[in-house]
Parts: structure tokens; C-alpha cells; sequence
């Protein structure tokens, strides 16, 4: 019967049985031996018309499966009974340990990203590192601006650089030739980087203490923005080749950026772009967001972008506490 | 599309937890500021699903309406958006609920059979 029982269960599990109101059934086997073979089941079945059929068949399934580990039973009569929740159980029945069939998890979805993102933010809270998360749409000129900022910084800042694309090593090879250590992270089908990715990377970047760690994220303006990583800030660039509406029609993203670089403003005197409504878009989204207006090509505006950086990145013994934007 | 990875992370959350037992339903909260789409997460849930404990379960999503306290005038206000601001005209507000993203539980599949002992029922049916 105990093999029975297993091979059984195993059979009904496998079988996509509707949820619904819940059924016992009870099945009686009646073999050459005296005593019935008796189980009684419970379903996840509710009792609808097609539901008798269901039974039956299952039934068939148990009965095929106990012949087959009690060779040589012969099974006189099969009945099955049906008996409703409300009808009262049979004395003995632990009804009460199978109905805690519903598990409290409470658990949030993200909490084994968020756990990583803190490990990596511990990790670089001890070297006294500042990490940034870089994030905007494809295009908007993100590599070129750590490109120069790296070209700019060198001997004042240590630079390190994490690259995050889906594919290919082309802005690796370019962080590379600007001078600074970068490790490339392809993602694949992946659309954003995520926290254990960047510890993967920080393990072979090996950047060092008192340094500054830019991620550049996946051009992506959506995923980027739930997937903590372990930074100090997100930083968007927002190119004006875009629309001065970005902030609000990607405002998760806009409002989890404590910096926005506003890039290719060498292109102004090209576009109708209306520099006034996207700052006013980004501040309508996030009211704290710091806005500095560049060109990472011309160079033009660049310098404010180097004291937010030189400001953040102060060495350990300063205060650390006032880190103004 | 990162519902996606989200969607893993549920089935990886539930499985875990379930530890080999079939899972019959999983209920979600997501809250409609947190930047995922419920739909897409229903979406992408049958194929991750496919193949593990929670193969064929169903997902109950309960969505969770925003809503906000000013932090110029103290006011509870309902925030359809990220950036509504409160009636007062502050865009300056802590967020109560609406960013929630939490597996709240899982129903496990009846495990089949309850054997009982023959004795229990000698003599009955």
C-alpha cells in the first residue's frame, strides 16, 4: 500500500487538476483479501460536472499502479464517493495538517538582487570608493562622456570602469584607449546589469582604494532603474537629440537619478530642443534631481560635472557626511 | 522586459520555498509605481514556470494604488503617477505605498492522498 501510495501520488501530481473548491474523495478497492483497501483523497477539484470523469480516470491511474506493485491482486470492485467539504470527516483524519495548504512568503521579489547590491556597496563604503551607476537611453553619449572625463581626470582621480552592453567589447576597447582599467560585461539577453554581474566585474577590476568606480549601465531608460547594483548615485544622461519629454515618459528612471547630465549641448544651435521644459520635466519627476549641461564632445560645461565628481569622491577622513550636490 | 527577470526571480523565491512541493497558485503584490507591469510579469510567468514546481500554477496579482504624504503640508494623497504632485502644489513627498513588489504567498497542490488506515474505516462504506 506505502508503494502504492507514492507511485500514486505522484501520478495525481503530475496531472493539472483545476483549482477550485476543495473535494475529498474517498476510493474503495476491493481485492480478494478481506479487508478493503480504503483511501480517502483530497482534491483540488471542485465539483463540476466533468469532474466525476476526472476521479474516474484517476482512479484507473491508482488502480493500474497498484496492480502493477501488488502483481497478482485482482480487484474485485472500485467505488468512489465524493463527499463535500462541509460533510464531517471521519474520526482520525488529519484534515487540519492538509488544509495549511497556503503558505505566508512575504518575501520581496527583488531581495536577493537588493542583498547583493548591499554587499557591493559595503565593499565599497571599505575602500573608500565611490561608485556611480551611469544609465540612459542607447546613443545618448555616455561612453564618449566617461571617455573624456577620463582624458580630463586622469592624474587627479583614479578611474575605473565597468561596461555594461549586451554585446561586443567596442566601448571596452574605448574606455581602454582613453586610459582607464574597464572590465566588459556582456549581458546578453539581458537588458540591464545587475548586482552580482558588477561584483563578478569589480572581482577581475580590481579597482583601488580611495578610487572612482563608473558602471555603465545597458542603454536602456526602463530595467536599469529597479536593479539596485551597489552605487552611491544613479546617473542619467539625456541627450538633446532626444525629446524634452523623456523624463516623463520614463519617470521611474528620472526619479531614481540623483544626477542628470544634460549632453551634446554643442547641438543646440541645430535643434528646436527647449533645454527650460526638460528641466523642468526632470524636476516635475524628481524635484532633488542635480542637472548639469554639457557637451562631452566640445568640452563646453564639463567643469561643474568634475566638482560634483571631485565633491562625491572626497578622500576618507573628510567629511563624509556632507556631501552636498 | 526586465519582467523577465522578475519573473524568475518569483519562480526562484517560490520553488525554493516549496521545497519539491507542486505549487498550485502564487499571489503577488505589485504596486502600480513600482515600474513593472503586472501583464508582462503574467506574461513572461508561464514560460518560466514551465518545467519547475510551479509548472501550470496560477498568479494572482494584487495591484497596489499609490499613495503619498506631502512633506510641505503633511496631506495623504493618491499618486496615479510618479511625479503627481499633491493637491497643494508640493512635488516634495514620501512615498506610503505603491512601490511594493513582494511575493505575499504561495498555495501548495494538494499533495494527492491521504492513506487511512484500514482500521479507522473497517466496517464502513
Amino acid at each position: 500500500m506505502r508503494t502504492a501510495r507514492g507511485t500514486a501520488t505522484r501520478t495525481i501530481t503530475r496531472t493539472n487538476i483545476p483549482t477550485g473548491r476543495v473535494t475529498r474523495m474517498s476510493m474503495c478497492i476491493r481485492t480478494a483479501h478481506a479487508t478493503p483497501i480504503r483511501m480517502t483523497m483530497r482534491t483540488a477539484m471542485s465539483m463540476a460536472a466533468t469532474t466525476v470523469t476526472r476521479m474516474k480516470a484517476i482512479m484507473r491511474m491508482i488502480m493500474s499502479m497498484f496492480i502493477r506493485t501488488a502483481p497478482g491482486t485482482r480487484i474485485r470492485t472500485a467505488t468512489l464517493t465524493s463527499i463535500p467539504m462541509t460533510a464531517s470527516h471521519p474520526a482520525g483524519h488529519q484534515l487540519g495538517r492538509l488544509e495549511t495548504a497556503t503558505v505566508e512568503l512575504e518575501a520581496r521579489i527583488l531581495a536577493k538582487n537588493d542583498a547583493l547590491a548591499a554587499t557591493n556597496r559595503a565593499w565599497f563604503a571599505d575602500r573608500n570608493i565611490l561608485a556611480l551607476n551611469l544609465v540612459s537611453s542607447p546613443g545618448a553619449g555616455k561612453t564618449t562622456l566617461l571617455e573624456r572625463t577620463i582624458r580630463d581626470l586622469r592624474g587627479e582621480l583614479a578611474l575605473f570602469v565597468i561596461e555594461g552592453d549586451q554585446a561586443t567589447a567596442n566601448d571596452g576597447l574605448r574606455i581602454r584607449a582613453a586610459g582607464a582599467p574597464v572590465v566588459q560585461i556582456n549581458t546578453g539577453a539581458g537588458c540591464h546589469l545587475e548586482a552580482d554581474m558588477v561584483a563578478a566585474g569589480l572581482k577581475e577590476l580590481e579597482p583601488a582604494s580611495d578610487s572612482v568606480v563608473l558602471i555603465e549601465n545597458v542603454g536602456n531608460l526602463v530595467c536599469p532603474a529597479m536593479f539596485d547594483l551597489g552605487e552611491r548615485a544613479k546617473v542619467v544622461v539625456f541627450s538633446v537629440t532626444e525629446g524634452e519629454d523623456k523624463p516623463l515618459k520614463y519617470p521611474h528612471m528620472f526619479a531614481a537619478c540623483e544626477v542628470m547630465i544634460l549632453n551634446k549641448i554643442d547641438l543646440l544651435p541645430h535643434l528646436d530642443f527647449d533645454v527650460v521644459a526638460a528641466i523642468a520635466n526632470a524636476v516635475t519627476v524628481n524635484p532633488n534631481i542635480a542637472p548639469f549641461l554639457v557637451s562631452a564632445k566640445s568640452g563646453e560645461g564639463l567643469l561643474d560635472w568634475y566638482d560634483w565628481l571631485r565633491g562625491q569622491a572626497a578622500p576618507r577622513g573628510s567629511l563624509s557626511g556632507n556631501r552636498a550636490v | 522586459m526586465h519582467e523577465l527577470a522578475i519573473a524568475r526571480n518569483i519562480v526562484a523565491i517560490v520553488a525554493e520555498k516549496a521545497n519539491g512541493r507542486r505549487v498550485a497558485k502564487v499571489t503577488l503584490e505589485v504596486g502600480k509605481l513600482s515600474g513593472v507591469m503586472a501583464g508582462a510579469i503574467a506574461f513572461c510567468f508561464d514560460q518560466v514556470a514551465a518545467g519547475t514546481a510551479l509548472d501550470g500554477a496560477t498568479l494572482d496579482i494584487r495591484e497596489i494604488e499609490g499613495r503619498a504624504q506631502c512633506q510641505a503640508c503633511g496631506a495623504e494623497f493618491r499618486k496615479p503617477a510618479v511625479f503627481t504632485p499633491c493637491p497643494c502644489g508640493s512635488r516634495q513627498s514620501t512615498l506610503l505605498q505603491g512601490s511594493e513588489l513582494n511575493i505575499k504567498s504561495m498555495q501548495l497542490e494538494e499533495t494527492g492522498i491521504c492513506a487511512e488506515p484500514a482500521a479507522v474505516q473497517a466496517g464502513r462504506m
